[in-house]
């Protein structure tokens, strides 16, 4: 190999060494020199060059499979990387020890592979090595590429292509630094184009207020996903947060951030004589944190968080919140019962004071809207009867809208008395409203609508399925109401995704199946982790070797012979070719070859070989005599 | 040295500079062009016949009549144009109204050197008048079996480069010529040496015969004596069977293929003093022999590949017997 090479090579040894401080790679750079002394080459099929790599081989899947099962960490990538760079580097050194034919090319592959050995140096945060070692590396790698060109240009054209090559590298740097140094900001961009992500359309609102417009075209972002979502509808409800309080257009507050407060576990416990009733659990997946709500039916049973888990509730109206470590998606199953309408965590009976709230009517609220109640419910008999009047009456004389119109005052009141349309907020208060008028204690809640199926047992939530309902204790048990039109339900209003939302999302899905599968694999056992790699090791073998095989076996044919000693004397002429790095390739004939790599002296005994082979003459002495000639006085070429 | 030995020695130096007469004859005429000469007596040598494929006015005719004239039997051309007829070729009977009977013209194939110009500018009907006489040196005419004169030899000259009003040469006509050969333009020196040669007369015209007919049976007698080692026979095959297994190739070496270079290959042999072939003889004469003789499927011939990159690559892949 050149020396520009060689010394880019050992550039390369030596920032590895800088970076690992592994002793092995003394003894690697050593006999890459070595082999720049000696004239000495080795056949590149033999038993000791494929010993070299199996056993380099073996070492990488060694590697790749303690990567791979162990847990993920900066340091075990660092490793893999640099084994590959200390395979590159046993590459070099097989590469420059092979034998080469004598077709006159020099193969670049040395260098090529130190390229490879300092790419896995660089993988260190020591900087100060690669910011030295760097310009030496691609000084004598330059120098070292006119060595393996098959005619050197002149001096002119090698300084203009220099000149270009140098340009592209720069333009190449200064593109890079570029797209680098606005990376978060391209990032963001992406994320915004592919996913539609906006901030604002995103999330609940903890003290909902009621605008004159709903934007439910603002958000396709996923919040949830859902697995064995039973198919009764009041399961479609998931429940955020239900409020008692209403003022000045706005269903008040009640969180209280009480620091420190967490649930108490048996609080989900399912009681035992349900336990046999049980359903099986949903599974929901939390892919936003939005304020930490925690969504699940009116009628679950119980729930389940992951261990680590807080969770933070004061019930019977505070919202159920769950932090995780620092992730924000969040998996938790809620347990179900057969039992209709199982009143769960989220249905405590009322006792008189919650009673009293919600009845109450706020003083905001037009007289005249009880009056109205009053109207409606004239001709129903019980409670059933009047809740069902409510919600005929503001199907029946309200339209739905994401738009409406109000003046000063209170929103609630002029949507009931002047009949308006409006959105789901509305209709869901004025039922509140309405009911509480006709002495049915009931509360305004919100969350979102599971509809959409995302796969044979998905469903998945997306911001725009926000919708408001009424929860009403009727009978001595709570139950989800919903007074919204059904044009104006999430189900009804939702659009067909975007093109590149769904592809966005298709490989979203793949890339968690992805890493759902490496997870399983990770958790198999060594043993049938190496059976594994050991048959793709072997597989990749066989159909390496295989076509080579085949076209061996096609090329490859027995000539009839004449004479044992001859085709004796014919390998021994072959080894000696090798030996002066010289192999004759298979369809050449000694004449030819010997008369292109220039060995002369050889001539004589091709010309006599011939003669015996192909002729009449079958003397071998003189054949024996020419050959001991060539074996005995000449020296290996370089 | 054994008296036999001393024959052959005889017989090799008497071959040698017969060949020798020739190859210098042929070279005062055509300059510049040995090895092409060369080729062309390998061919007559070997007893086959040649097919002169070039660019107009490289000396194709020049070199074919040149080569009869170097030999004393009859010589014969033929221009091939689009009206010729079979007939005009073989020969054809016609009546004699005075004794009632018919009377056969032998044709231009009747001599020892048939030189058939501009080949493919004759209809595929005429072009196939002489496949019988390329093969079995005989027509047959009415039923009758006429041979023809012995040595018989064709060489035919083409131009490849023209499209119109010509009719490519049919599979089974090129494999009957032996070896195709090209000219080429002379270099410099000697491209002036051919002007200065033609100034007054032309050397054509001063060529005398320096080889006899019975000479040439002789020498194409010797050469069938040439020792072929089954090993070499083996390579033969060997490299007209890579032709059959390749996929890239429609229509592969025929064994007639195999045997012309067998033939040649002692050829050479011989004119080298060698009474053996050895495989340089084989992997010299490959492509003249071989390469017309393959048809390329209409992917590979678009694609850029010719007919001699394939043998070329024969030559690569198939081992040679050591």
């Amino acid at each position: 190999m050149p020396l520009t090479s060689l010394l880019a090579s050992l550039i390369a040894f030596g920032t590895l060494y800088l970076t690992t401080r592994n002793w092995i790679l003394a003894p690697i750079a050593l006999f890459l020199v070595t082999s720049f002394f000696t004239e000495v080459r080795f056949d590149g099929d033999g038993m000791v060059v494929r010993g070299i790599r199996y056993a380099a081989f073996g070492l990488l899947v060694w590697q790749a499979y303690d990567y791979i099962t162990s847990p993920t960490s900066d340091s075990q990538e660092m490793i893999l990387a640099y084994t590959i760079g200390y395979l590159c580097a046993v590459e070099t050194v097989i590469q420059a020890w092979i034998r080469r034919p004598a077709s006159g090319r020099r193969s670049p592959a040395t260098i090529l592979l130190s390229a490879m050995v300092f790419l896995a140096a660089s993988n260190t945060l020591n900087q100060d090595y690669i910011r030295y070692c760097t310009p030496l590396y691609f000084l004598f790698l330059s120098l070292s590429w006119r060595a393996f060109m098959p005619s050197l240009p002149s001096s002119r054209t090698f300084w203009k292509r220099g000149a270009f090559l140098a340009a592209v590298l720069g333009l190449s740097a200064l593109v890079h630094g570029t797209v680098w140094h606005f990376r978060q900001e391209i990032s963001n961009w992406g994320m915004q184009f592919l996913e539609g992500r906006s901030k604002e359309s995103i999330g609940l609102s903890s003290d909902p207020y009621l605008g004159s417009f709903f934007d439910v075209r603002g958000s396709v972002n996923p919040i949830l996903r859902i697995e064995n979502l039973p198919g009764d509808e009041d399961f479609q409800y998931m429940r955020a947060a239900a409020f008692a309080d209403y003022r000045n257009n706005r269903w008040m507050p009640f969180i209280n951030r009480t620091p420190g407060l967490t649930v108490q576990p048996r609080t989900f416990w399912v009681p035992k004589a349900v336990r046999t009733s049980l359903r099986e659990p949903i599974r929901i997946t939390r892919l936003v944190d939005d304020q930490n709500f925690v969504f699940a039916p009116l009628h679950s049973a119980g729930l389940s968080f992951p261990i680590g888990t807080i969770l933070q509730w004061t019930p019977p109206l505070e919202p159920l919140q769950a932090t995780t470590d620092g992730s924000h998606e969040l998996i938790y199953e809620v347990q179900t019962s057969a039992q209709e309408k199982y009143q769960g965590p989220f249905c405590q009976v009322p006792d008189a004071k919650w009673i009293k709230r919600y009845l109450t009517v706020p003083s905001d609220i037009d007289p005249r809207v009880k009056q109205l109640a009053q109207a409606i419910g004239e001709k129903a008999k019980n409670d059933q009867e009047r809740v069902r009047a409510v919600g005929t009456h503001l199907m029946l004389n309200h339209a739905y809208s994401l738009r409406s119109y109000f003046t000063n005052g209170d929103h609630t009141s002029q949507f009931l008395l002047s009949k308006k349309a409006a959105h789901c907020e509305y209709f869901a208060s004025g039922g509140v409203i309405l009911l509480r008028c006709l002495g049915i204690p009931c509360r305004y809640v919100i969350g979102y609508m599971a509809h959409e199926m995302d796969g044979p047992n998905t469903v998945v939530v997306r911001g725009r399925d926000a919708h408001a309902w009424i929860e009403v204790w009727l009978d001595n048990k709570w139950q989800t109401v919903d007074f919204t039109p059904g044009g104006g339900r999430p189900d009804a209003l939702a659009e067909p995704l975007p093109f590149r939302v769904r592809l966005s999302e298709f490989f979203q899905h793949a890339s968690a199946w992805l890493r759902g599968k490496i997870e399983q694999l990770r958790a198999m056992p060594p043993q049938n982790w190496l059976a594994v790699l050991g048959g793709l090791f072997l597989l990749l073998l066989w159909s390496a070797r295989r076509p080579r095989q085949i076209k061996q076996q096609q090329i490859s044919f027995e000539y009839a012979m004449r004479d044992d000693a001859l085709k004796q004397l014919g390998n021994r002429f072959e080894k000696w070719l090798r030996h002066h790095n010289a192999p004759c390739p298979p369809g050449a004939t000694w004449f030819e070859h010997l008369r292109r790599v220039q060995l002369d002296e050889a001539l004589p005994f091709a010309r006599c070989y011939d003669a015996v082979r192909f002729g009449r003459a079958d003397d071998l002495t003189q054949l024996q005599n020419l050959l001991h000639e060539l074996e005995k006085h000449n020296e290996p070429r370089r | 040295m054994s008296q036999g030995a001393d024959l052959q020695a005889h017989s090799q130096a008497g071959f040698q500079s017969a060949v020798e007469r020739v190859e210098e004859n042929l070279g005062r005429v055509i300059r510049g062009k040995s090895e092409s000469i060369r080729l062309l007596i390998i061919s007559l040598l070997a007893g086959g016949h040649t097919l002169l494929e070039d660019v107009p006015g490289t000396g194709k005719t020049t070199l074919a009549k040149s080569l009869a004239r170097s030999m004393d039997g009859t010589f014969r051309r033929v221009q091939f144009t689009p009206d010729l007829l079979p007939a005009d070729i073989t020969g054809s009977s016609f009546y004699r109204p005075q004794d009632s009977s018919f009377e056969f013209r032998p044709g231009p194939v009747f001599a020892n050197v048939l030189l058939a110009d501009e080949i493919n500018r004759t209809s595929p009907r005429t072009q196939s008048a002489l496949l019988e006489v390329m093969s079995e040196n005989q027509v047959t005419i009415e039923g009758e079996a006429r041979p023809l004169p012995q040595p018989f030899f064709v060489i035919a000259t083409q131009n490849p480069v023209e499209f119109h009003g010509t009719y490519p040469l049919p599979e089974a006509q090129l494999d009957r010529f032996t070896m195709r050969v090209s000219l080429g333009y002379p270099d410099l020196s000697h491209e002036v040496e051919v002007i200065f040669s033609q100034n007054e007369t032309h050397p054509y015209d001063d060529l005398q015969s320096v080889l006899s007919c019975d000479e040439m049976l002789s020498l194409q007698e010797q050469v069938k004596r040439v020792h072929c080692e089954r090993a070499v026979v083996e390579y033969i095959v060997r490299l007209c069977e890579w032709t059959r297994r390749e996929p890239r190739v429609k229509l592969a070496v025929s064994p007639r293929g195999s045997l012309a270079l067998h033939r040649t290959s002692q050829a050479r042999a011989l004119i080298l003093g060698r009474d053996y072939v050895s495989p340089d003889d084989v992997q010299a004469l490959a492509l003249p022999v071989l390469s017309h003789r393959i048809a390329l499927d209409t992917k590979t011939k678009y694609g850029g590949v010719r007919n001699d990159s394939l043998i070329e690559e024969a030559l690569e892949k198939v081992e040679v017997p050591r």
